[in-house]
């Protein structure tokens, strides 16, 4: 175990080990609250370092690249680079406020590119829902509707995270778990970042209809549907390769469905009815 | 020299059931292949001639072997100019 300085912390995101460097201790004690249900326990793989750069330039247009195995990337509130060949990644930030968005933001894409070449899962950028004892995986373009499921949740369910969750392909019972990553567009009131875990039933792609409708997807058509969400897991032909195959099994082992859906609490009645129906003729729920 | 057709090394794809999907990103772009397209990507791995892929096609389908090679010939024109498909000498 390597000794670590009171201005770092120690996270495990979907079982990926990460020592992230901050500032000085008040940057640590404003941080670690937020990250306390996600503590690593060994050694980690990743070093993460977080930097005070208030110079950061406010006007910067969101881009991204990459040359060999690192990628840079920058927004107006933070910007840095990953080295996937080093497990080393340094994000600067304008300010302790933004401070969340730049570390977030890292993990989310070294999990993105890591999880489905090193742990047989997949980074989605979805809301995860246990409803029923069911792991539902909320996923759709923006717009389609994740944040509007996950409010109409409340009461009905446990959401994980309205942002992004992992999928576990490693054993034989997928696993949904939740992450400690907070989207730009996530409303206060449904932020999560506990960390939960419990088996996957099924997929749901969204998209508003005046009515309720599921409809089972081909491991093809649900292929492209994820890929218009998460077009960051294949900017790289090596991830791209380790992303389809995990797809692939994801598709064998999850019920993959079109979900058309508006938006009123009888989503739930409708998706006990249909998902149990389903269930028995889907030839993948297995 | 007679040349057979290979996937590019800087494309990945997995074909699920009869579609392939293709994804190029250094283009940023992601394609799906029909089912008769899908199996000439298949059979372009680089063991096989045109006039080899066309004649499997001929077998598994219900088509003139000109009119199998001629569309093989097109789409592995389209995929090359695309940057997808690679030719090693046979």
């Amino acid at each position: 175990m390597l000794p670590l300085s009171p201005s770092s912390l120690l996270l495990s995101v979907g079982s990926i080990g990460f020592q992230v460097q901050l500032p000085d201790e008040g940057w640590r004690a404003a941080l670690a609250p937020l990250y306390r249900e996600f503590p690593l326990h060994g050694d980690p793989e990743w070093r993460v370092t977080v930097q005070d750069a208030p110079d950061l330039d406010p006007a910067a247009a969101r881009w991204i690249g990459h040359e060999g195995s690192i990628t840079r990337f920058r927004t107006a509130q933070y910007a840095g680079w990953i080295d996937l060949a080093r497990g080393q990644a340094l994000t600067q930030c304008r300010e302790l406020a933004s401070a969340p968005a730049a570390l977030e933001s890292a993990l989310a894409y070294i999990c993105m590119q890591s999880l489905p070449r090193t742990r047989q899962s997949l980074l989605l950028h979805a809301a995860g829902i246990r409803w029923r004892g069911l792991g539902l995986v909320v996923s759709g373009p923006a717009g389609a509707g994740k944040t509007t499921v996950a409010r109409l949740a409340q009461g009905h369910g446990e959401l994980f995270n309205d942002e992004m969750v992992m999928v576990d392909l490693a054993g034989p019972q997928p696993q949904l778990l939740s992450t400690p990553f907070v989207g730009p567009t996530t409303p206060p009131e449904l932020a999560r970042r506990s960390n939960r875990r419990t088996p996957a039933s099924a997929l749901l792609l969204l998209a508003h209809a005046p009515t309720f409708e599921l409809l089972p997807l081909s491991p093809a058509e649900a292929t492209l549907e994820l890929l218009r969400t998460n077009l960051a897991a294949v900017e790289r032909t090596a991830s791209a390769a380790a992303w389809l195959a995990a797809v692939e099994r994801l598709a064998q082992v999850l019920p993959i469905y079109r979900l058309r859906f508006r938006p009123t609490v009888e989503l739930w009645e409708f998706l006990a009815g249909a998902l149990n129906l389903l269930a028995v003729e889907a030839p993948c729920a297995s | 020299m007679l040349q057979r057709p290979i996937h590019t090394s800087n494309v990945a794809s997995r074909v699920y059931g009869a579609d392939a999907v293709i994804i190029s990103p250094d283009e940023g772009m992601v394609r799906m292949l029909n089912p008769t397209a899908t199996r000439i990507w298949q059979l372009a791995d680089g063991s096989r001639s045109v006039e080899e892929i066309a004649a499997a096609l001929t077998e598994e389908y219900e088509v003139e072997r000109d009119q199998a090679q001629q569309a093989v010939a097109i789409l592995l024109g389209e995929l090359t100019e695309k940057g997808l498909i690679a030719w090693i000498d046979a």
